[in-house]
């Protein structure tokens, strides 16, 4: 990537640590970096507790209180993580949104799903009155909603119909980067199909960017151009989808897709992951996947294995990372 | 004894059930039907998997042939008797002998008692074991079964102190101590992380391959079935709309909806390209439901017949069912195909 086409989106050594009730600390991000391009769809998955939504919420500026976080994110090259919520506040909605996966369910009861568009336009100086309500039929059209919805309360519609509401309102400010923690988890088979197509149009109609959070790993090789692995607060593996699945250089990685049930791939059958993540409330010496690795050495208890590229734009977080070494 | 074959008694039948329920609390005549005219039957020591989107009517039947809820015609057998109009007394015996495990393994177990007293509960509900020694053995066997070995040390747990899978695993014991002969799982493996599916899915393979337990797993994720069941049916607005083996049905589905969902899955292999087609619109409410065939609204192949008549559930002779006017008329695409490697 040239220096002319710098990246959108861009934070490098994410570190975020929670204050627990009892005095301790959880280092829920421990190193993230993470780059994304113009129409560039990166997809971040993992299991519950991996820090995949910190890392949305940290990129978003949207930690709690109890959270603190150090590193760097530039949003279109400009320093925001330093800069605090004032900084955040000048991109959040307009450069870069977000989709959460109970997005539908933040919708005012009370209020017309229109209403609730053109106040997010006036909110965000986008446009006023008939404009703002011309701007609010555009949006619903573009996610496929015929623009009678404007005049409905949350509670006539569907699942679907809300997801699509909330991912119209997410783009009211025209942001050039989207991210999407889970959105379509809470959503039936077909429905999600549906809303997954409406956000693959967008991502080529409006040049969006994608930034797609999930546990479901079949769900990003289908999606996204990059994928991110990541476990115990860290990016364990990125690479293509072809990086990750046909030639994946963690166990952690090979073990998930082997976990994973797939219709397609005939009746293999699937392994379980023994054990469970390491806590994240004490220091994790030496690699975090160690104690569930097949193909784990001594060495792997002493040092933390950094990224180590195999391929262009391929790396994994793994001693034997491009060494063939076969799990046992 | 194989499951697959034809021969092997059936466990838990139902018969054309039809179930509703009333559309207000007022109106005591009107009813939405949910179930309609369904026939299932679960043979021992076999999978089932029974498949459908929410508001499908899956959990619906489930509740029927558990007697929770009464038909309002059909029958509904267990172990060859009818139970359709037992009384909670009678159906007492068969509840033993019919258990439930239920998709959220963080709300099934009661937070302040031990794994050993949660087990335990059934036992003392029925009325089993003559002395506390006695029941603690059969609780100890149970949770060996489920692999929560050695069961003394997880006896003495709390939930909070296992993880997902562990709970699963603590509330089929709370099942099995009993030994039943019919376990039905309502999505058990959709709230636990990857790494822990295989776990629980493989344990409910193992117990019914190990004895006569036959069971029914109430699923959404055809990928799940596909890997464990020996049959599938599939549900759509309250009718069974394709039935017959796992294998059959996945590799060539016949019911337009069955492959509208089977696309909607993406493969692990991103150089497998599976064209996801899922239907237009959404599902249409009980209570407004289309004259002729169920999915006449959202079929790509709908004809005038579709319209109509609502079409039966038909055999094809493979042991597979359809419900479905044109059946045998559909392009014979497939599924998948491979892209060519880019990499």
């Amino acid at each position: 990537m040239t220096e002319s086409s710098s990246p959108l989106l861009e934070a490098s050594d994410l570190n975020v640590w929670f204050d627990l009730p009892d005095g301790g600390e959880l280092h829920a991000l421990r190193g993230v970096d993470l780059r994304v391009g113009s129409r560039e769809k990166l997809g971040i998955v993992g299991e519950s507790g991996c820090g995949k939504s910190t890392l949305l919420m940290t990129l978003m500026g949207l930690l709690p209180p109890s959270a603190s976080a150090s590193g760097s994110i530039r949003i279109s090259g400009q320093e925001v993580l330093a800069g605090g919520e004032r900084a955040f506040r000048t991109h959040r909605w307009k450069d870069i949104a977000v989709v959460f996966q109970g997005a539908m369910n933040a919708l005012n009861p009370v209020m017309r799903i229109g209403r609730q568009i053109t106040e997010v336009l006036e909110l965000h100086d986008v446009a006023t009155g008939p404009a703002a309500e011309a701007r609010a039929r555009d949006l619903v059209t573009l996610v496929g909603l015929p623009d009678v919805i404007l005049r409905r309360y949350n509670h006539e519609l569907s699942g679907g119909m809300r997801q699509r509401v909330s991912l119209a309102m997410a783009l009211a400010c025209e942001p050039q980067v989207l991210l999407a923690d889970e959105p379509t988890t809470a959503l039936d088979v077909m429905v999600a199909a549906q809303v997954l197509g409406v956000i693959d149009r967008l991502t080529r109609e409006l040049d969006l960017a994608l930034v797609l959070v999930t546990h479901d790993l079949p769900l990003v090789t289908r999606t996204c151009d990059r994928i991110q692995v990541m476990y115990a607060g860290k990016v364990v593996e990125t690479g293509t989808p072809a990086d990750v699945y046909h030639r994946s250089e963690h166990p952690y990685t090979r073990l998930l897709f082997a976990a994973t049930a797939d219709v397609h791939s005939g009746r293999e059958e699937l392994v379980s992951i023994a054990g469970s993540p390491p806590r994240l409330d004490e220091p994790v010496a030496g690699c975090a996947f160690l104690p569930r690795c097949p193909m784990a050495r001594e060495e792997c208890m002493t040092e933390a294995p950094q990224l180590l590229q195999v391929a262009s734009g391929h790396a994994a977080a793994c001693r034997f990372a491009g060494q063939k070494v076969r799990m046992s | 004894m194989n499951p697959r074959d034809l021969d092997t008694p059936s466990v838990l039948e139902l018969d054309s059930v039809v179930a509703s329920y009333r559309r207000s609390a007022r109106d005591r005549k009107r009813r939405t039907r949910v179930v309609d005219r369904v026939s299932l039957s679960l043979r021992k020591g076999e999978l089932l998997a029974l498949i459908g989107e929410s508001g499908s009517g899956k959990s619906t039947l489930a509740a029927t042939a558990l007697r929770l809820v009464t038909p309002d015609c059909g029958r509904v057998l267990f172990d060859g008797k009818d139970i359709t109009h037992s009384s909670q007394r009678q159906l007492r015996g068969v509840r033993k002998r019919m258990q439930v495990v239920f998709q959220d393994p963080y709300e099934a177990l009661p937070a302040r008692a031990r794994v050993r007293q949660i087990v335990e509960e059934p036992l003392l509900v029925h009325g089993i074991g003559r002395s506390r020694a006695q029941r603690i053995r059969l609780v100890h066997q149970a949770l060996e079964r489920t692999g929560l070995s050695p069961a003394p040390l997880f006896a003495d747990r709390f939930p909070h102190q296992l993880s997902g899978g562990q709970r699963q695993r603590v509330a089929i014991a709370t099942s099995l101590v009993l030994d039943p002969d019919v376990l039905i799982a309502d999505e058990p493996v959709s709230m636990l992380d990857v790494s822990a599916r295989a776990g629980i899915l493989t344990l409910l393979d193992d117990l019914r391959r190990d004895g006569d337990l036959g069971v029914l797993m109430i699923t959404h994720d055809l990928s799940v079935a596909a890997h464990y069941a020996d049959r599938i049916a599939v549900m759509y607005l309250g009718r069974i709309v394709e039935e017959g083996p796992a294998r059959d049905v996945v590799a060539a589905p016949a019911h337009p909806y069955t492959r509208a969902l089977l696309s909607v899955v993406p493969p692990k292999d991103p150089l497998l390209e599976v064209r996801a087609e899922p239907l237009p619109g959404e599902v249409p409410s009980f209570s407004s439901l289309p004259q002729g065939c169920r999915l006449v609204g959202r079929c790509p192949w709908a004809v005038g017949a579709c319209a109509d008549t609502d079409p039966s559930l038909e055999p094809l002779g493979d042991g597979r069912s359809v419900a479905c006017h044109r059946t045998g008329q559909l392009p014979a695409g497939t599924i998948s195909s491979r892209r060519h490697s880019h990499g």
